[in-house]
């Protein structure tokens, strides 16, 4: 294409669907109506529903019959009748693209004009291990474009590309991340930058930032070369991790878009799918290199629900339509014999409660306007007993024999991706009255009324969910917030109490705090009369059962923040009780 | 012979000296000569004639396999790559094959437990650095040529089965390709000029009364541009050759230090020679390789081979001989060959095809010189041939995997050391008798009794056989000779100027005749090619059988580059 229609191509405006006719065009993003949505090349709106790993399973030459997997080559008489017959499954059953790691090659070859628009993981980073290794350093900008160049130059005319992905579930631990680099020695360009940021920070002045961390150097020089630094307690020195990881993901994502842009000037840049898991530094700073932000995300509680804060906070934290890269529902009961056991996917008992899940995700994620495509993971089961990595999860919609779970592809094919657009661009639905608290209300948020009983943030971009529910006597609140803690940050590798995770509730004037996190701490509650459970995790549920206040209706305030108050959440709403 | 100027040049420039015989470590495999046969001894001390098969892999995978075009497919027949491997090794042992030849799937055949199974890798060391046509002195080429082998020796490592390696195949030793190619690189330029220099003792103009110069004229500006033709009539072949001599001494001294470097205890199994081997590189090889390796197409649809190739080939070299590739295939076939794309033996049925596969096997055994007979190749090729076309009905197995029965039986029932230790007894020749020659001889000399009618050469045959025969009225004689593939490259209008044609001088009771071998209305048959023979047929009155012929042929090749000779007094037979 010429440098003149790649322009044109490029200077697409969201908000203005693409009209471009020429023969030569490439997917955009665009509006259709109030909702976000791909553009394909001859301009028409694209919200895409797609399968990952589309590709014909274990390959001959490393089968070994102990452990039984998918394999297109005993199936089929050749890959050209794997490829014509994957394509009608997949469209007889509502999906219109191929997703990550599918064998495109394949496609290309044997179905060129009948092939789905499709999807690439590029890795460019992971060839040198982004982010852990320094991403400032030569030898990291080299590893990129090699990557780069070996892979984007024959995708780079092709219609049918929709998009790159830079990256897989790059590791965006951001105390972590801030550690390893400050660990780096004096002379490497990244340790160099991190000692420039605190200089800034710290306006030059050593005893300033002294009294917010803890180190044995005594001057920058010193500073420089040492590797030991601990976050104090009490002071603000959460906020220079924080500018340094918002540096980081600078640096990735500008360098990403620079390195595909120096081989394919029109293909949309599409981020690096994150793992269930943001940094909100991190998704900051990709804004200006990426066309849509992308995440993995399964679903966060087994009956297919998500937490609404994610997507919406990564839509408003970079300004994109956002694409949900992978999604997951495994049944124990399944026909592959995996056992579901070797991570943190979402599991149902039967095929029936996984279609049934399934199609709460899937309709849910397309009702969020700015949500432009959900890819599946994956076409097939994963081996009987796990892939190389021992991932051995029923994740298909094939089982290992090549047998569709006709459950789960008649609520695919049962779909209506059209309404279900219309109706996103209506507000999402929120608390009236406070719901009836579940039976098993203290043990799980997974049993709370999450949809009916969700409380919308005031904050421009919430870290956590707010829910309430209750019975004849209490209250309950239950909160969910996303906040990764590495304790190494801190003194004796202990998060200090006055830094962990805050949780604060003011109902009329009576204030309550809840602090929690930390290795084998329980969460503390400065009220008695509380009762606290919690469940652990990145996302962290804590819920708090506090006796119902008399009036019919109250103000509640609410404020989290996370450890050593990096980032916050607030709410102010009135709950109806209806007593 | 290298001239000593070029060979100080040659070591100077060569950063890998090749081993020393007399310090070069013990091979695991010895190949030694023992009661006039050779062998190959293996490292328990046994005596081995390595019968083996190429080509012994899974063939099309799953995502190049089309149903419209079948070919061997082993994921079709094995539900894994196990399965094959297993399967494939017990099938071999079962028919009698001892080693696994080139183009063989190693890392999988290794796997299934067969300690008595040997294996002779091919590295492609040359041909994938682009040797020998590009400056094998360029440090990029050695380097590139020192990873090919890196690669894929250090992975077999530790595996005693492994005898040695080829270093290539089918090198394309075509020197009039090679001699304009030479000009090309630098340091192969300023060698060639070393070597004009030598031999035409820095006279410009005695040089060119061998070669047309362009764009040249003196030996300093050779060193810097331009190049040179052969002069038609003069003697500049002879300089080629001693050229081609440098090259292949340089090729084959890097191929073996390179392979030495990496496995000091394997043998170097020369690198496979087209059926068609030079004289100037095979001596070049002998210093350097331990057997000297060459595929073979049988000459003759009877599975017969041209009387001066192994002979003369053993000759020039001196070393053990392994044969890595020979074929037969049968019209009648399960897999759809249709046998065309070449040449081939080609035979109707799979019983023919068996016969003719065991002529050649029980040749080659009782050759003595002889270490072993790879035969090409496991599988049928695909029905509609493979990549380029080629579309024989090589395989021991048809493309559905299934054995040809009459093929396998044979190779089972071979007792190949007992075989070895045979001398196949002397075949006939015209010392004989004159043979007398049907009609249909006129135009195929496979029609003829050819052992009958062989003229044995006077010295040593580089380039070809000559056969003779009668019918009343008329002599005839069949010239088989071997020919560069690129002579053309040589003059400077890229053709080959009827005074530099292949030539045959003939004297037959009486005064000489000098006949152009390409043009001459006797031939009443003929091919050209790198393969080329004629038929020609002497009108003579009053031959009668008992009567004495007293006749002297001299054939020479193209650019006059052999002259083979023959001479006697023969007596025409009934």
């Amino acid at each position: 294409m010429s440098a003149l229609l790649a322009l044109l191509c490029l200077s697409l405006v969201p908000g203005e669907p693409a009209r471009s006719l020429a023969k030569d065009a490439f997917y955009a993003t665009g509006q259709s109506g109030s909702a976000s949505c791909f553009i394909d090349p001859e301009g028409k709106p694209f919200w895409s529903f797609g399968v990952d790993c589309v590709e014909p399973g274990t390959p001959w030459e490393s089968y070994k019959p102990e452990n039984d997997a998918y394999r297109a080559y005993k199936l089929f008489p050749g890959a050209k009748a794997w490829t014509l017959d994957t394509i009608s499954k997949l469209e007889s059953w509502g999906f219109n693209s191929l997703g990550g790691w599918s064998d495109t090659t394949l496609f290309d070859r044997y179905a060129p004009k009948e092939r789905l628009p499709y999807f690439v993981v590029l890795h460019l980073g992971a060839y040198d291990q982004a982010p852990w290794h320094d991403m400032f350093a030569r030898q990291f900008e080299k590893a990129v474009d090699d990557a780069a160049k070996e892979q984007i130059p024959k995708l780079a005319k092709d219609p049918k590309l929709v998009g790159y992905f830079s990256d897989n579930e790059l590791g965006w631990w951001g105390d972590t991340l801030f550690k390893s680099y400050f660990s780096m020695p004096g002379s490497s360009p990244g340790k160099q930058r991190l000692v420039k940021l605190f200089r800034d920070h710290y306006s030059d002045d050593f005893s300033r930032l002294r009294e917010e961390w803890s180190t044995p150097a005594k001057t920058f020089d010193e500073f420089a070369s040492t590797t030991r630094l601990y976050l104090r307690a009490g002071g603000s020195g959460m906020s220079v991790v924080n500018e340094w990881l918002s540096m980081l993901g600078t640096r990735y994502y500008s360098l990403m878009r620079d390195t595909i842009r120096r081989y394919d000037r029109s293909h949309l840049i599409l981020g690096d799918r994150y793992c269930q898991y943001y940094n909100l530094e991190i998704a900051k700073s990709s804004a200006p290199y990426i066309d849509v932000a992308s995440t993995n995300l399964g679903a966060e509680w087994n009956d297919g629900s998500i937490s609404q804060f994610f997507l919406d906070t990564l839509h408003r934290a970079t300004g994109k339509p956002v694409i949900i890269t992978e999604f997951y529902l495994c049944a124990m009961e399944n026909r592959s014999g995996n056992r579901n056991s070797s991570g943190g996917f979402p599991i149902v008992q039967t095929q029936a409660e996984r279609a049934t899940a399934f199609k709460k995700y899937v309709e849910s994620v397309a009702a969020l306007p700015f949500v432009i495509g959900a890819h599946w993971f994956q076409f097939t089961d994963e081996p009987a007993k796990g892939r190389g990595d021992g991932e051995n999860y029923n994740m298909g919609l094939l089982d290992i024999h090549g047998k569709p779970y006709e459950e789960l592809t008649e609520a695919a094919a049962g779909l209506d991706f059209g309404s279900l657009r219309v109706r996103s661009a209506a507000n999402p639905p929120s608390m009236q009255a406070v719901p009836a608290a579940p039976s098993r209300v203290m043990e799980d948020l997974k049993f709370w009324p999450k949809s009916v009983g969700w409380a919308p943030s005031n904050s421009e971009l919430p870290m956590a969910n707010l829910y309430a529910c209750r019975d004849q006597n209490y209250l309950y609140l239950g909160l969910f917030a996303m906040d990764f803690v590495d304790e190494s940050l801190y003194e004796g590798e202990r998060i200090p109490e006055s830094e962990r995770p805050l949780w604060k509730i003011e109902i009329g004037n009576h204030p309550i705090e809840i602090r929690y996190g930390g290795s084998k701490r329980p969460a503390s509650c400065s009220d008695s009369s509380v009762k606290v459970a919690e469940l652990a995790g990145l996302k962290h549920s804590v819920l708090a059962k506090v006796p119902l206040p008399k009036e019919n209706a109250i103000d509640l305030a609410s404020e989290w923040f996370s450890h050593s108050r990096g980032e916050s959440t607030s709410w102010k709403v009135r709950l109806v009780l209806g007593r | 012979m290298i001239l000593p100027v070029v060979a100080a040049v040659l070591a100077a420039s060569t950063p890998m000296t090749a081993t020393g015989g007399s310090q070069a470590p013990t091979t695991r495999y010895q190949a030694i000569e023992r009661n006039g046969r050779a062998w190959i001894v293996t490292p328990k001390g046994d005596k081995l004639f390595s019968l083996g098969v190429c080509v012994v892999e899974p063939g099309e995978s799953f995502a190049d396999y089309d149903p419209a075009k079948p070919g061997y497919a082993a994921f079709r027949y094995y539900d894994n790559a196990s399965d094959w491997s297993k399967d494939t090794v017990e099938r071999l042992q079962r028919w009698g094959f001892n080693t696994i030849g080139a183009w063989s799937k190693a890392d999988l055949l290794r796997v299934p437990p067969a300690p008595k199974l040997n294996f002779t890798p091919i590295l492609h060391i040359g041909s994938s650095a682009g040797a020998p046509w590009v400056d094998m002195w360029e440090p990029a080429t050695v380097k590139l040529m020192d990873d090919v082998a890196k690669s894929q020796i250090l992975p077999l490592k530790g595996d005693n089965r492994v005898i040695g390696y080829f270093s290539d195949n089918e090198q394309g030793w075509w020197y009039g390709a090679l001699f304009d190619w030479g000009w090309k690189g630098k340091t192969s330029r300023h060698l060639m000029t070393s070597l004009f220099r030598a031999r035409y003792h820095k006279s410009w103009s005695s040089l060119c009364r061998d070669f047309v110069p362009d764009r040249v004229a003196s030996f300093d500006e050779l060193e810097k541009r331009g190049r040179l033709y052969l002069r038609p009539g003069g003697n500049g072949i002879k300089t080629v050759q001693a050229w081609i001599s440098i090259l292949a001494d340089r090729y084959y001294s890097l191929c073996q230090s390179i392979i030495k470097k990496y496995d000091p205890h394997a043998l170097y199994l020369g690198d496979r020679y087209i059926s068609n081997f030079y004289p100037e590189v095979a001596k070049a090889s002998a210093k350097y390789v331990d057997v000297c390796s060459t595929n073979l197409n049988a000459d003759w649809i009877d599975g017969t081979f041209a009387r001066f190739y192994l002979p003369t080939l053993r000759r020039l070299t001196g070393r053990p001989i392994m044969i890595t590739e020979y074929y037969a295939c049968a019209r009648e076939n399960r897999s759809g060959n249709k046998n065309n794309s070449s040449g081939f033996p080609t035979v109707q049925t799979q019983k023919d095809r068996a016969r003719i596969a065991l002529v050649q096997t029980r040749a080659l055994l009782r050759t003595p010189y002889v270490v072993g007979a790879h035969w090409f190749q496991y599988s049928d090729e695909p029905t509609f041939g493979r990549g380029d076309g080629e579309n024989y009905d090589f395989g021991l197995v048809d493309i559905d995997n299934k054995p040809y029965e009459e093929v396998v039986s044979m190779f089972a029932g071979l007792n190949l050391n007992k075989e070895h230790l045979r001398t196949e007894p002397a075949p006939s020749d015209a010392v004989r008798g004159i043979p007398t020659v049907a009609k249909a001889c006129e135009s195929d000399l496979n029609a003829w009794p050819r052992d009958r009618a062989f003229v044995p050469p006077s010295g040593l045959s580089e380039r070809g056989d000559l056969y003779i025969a009668w019918s009343e009225g008329a002599l005839y004689l069949g010239v088989y000779w071997n020919e560069d593939r690129f002579a053309e490259a040589f003059y400077r209008d890229g053709k080959v100027p009827t005074q530099e044609h292949a030539r045959l001088t003939l004297k037959i009771d009486g005064a000489p005749r000098s006949l152009d071998l390409e043009t001459t209305p006797l031939a009443i048959s003929r091919t050209l090619g790198v393969r080329s023979w004629a038929i020609l047929k002497l009108p003579i009155k009053n031959l009668r059988a008992g009567k004495p012929i007293t006749f002297s042929a001299t054939v020479t090749t193209r650019a006059r580059a052999y002259a083979t000779r023959w001479h006697g007094k023969y007596t025409l037979s009934k």
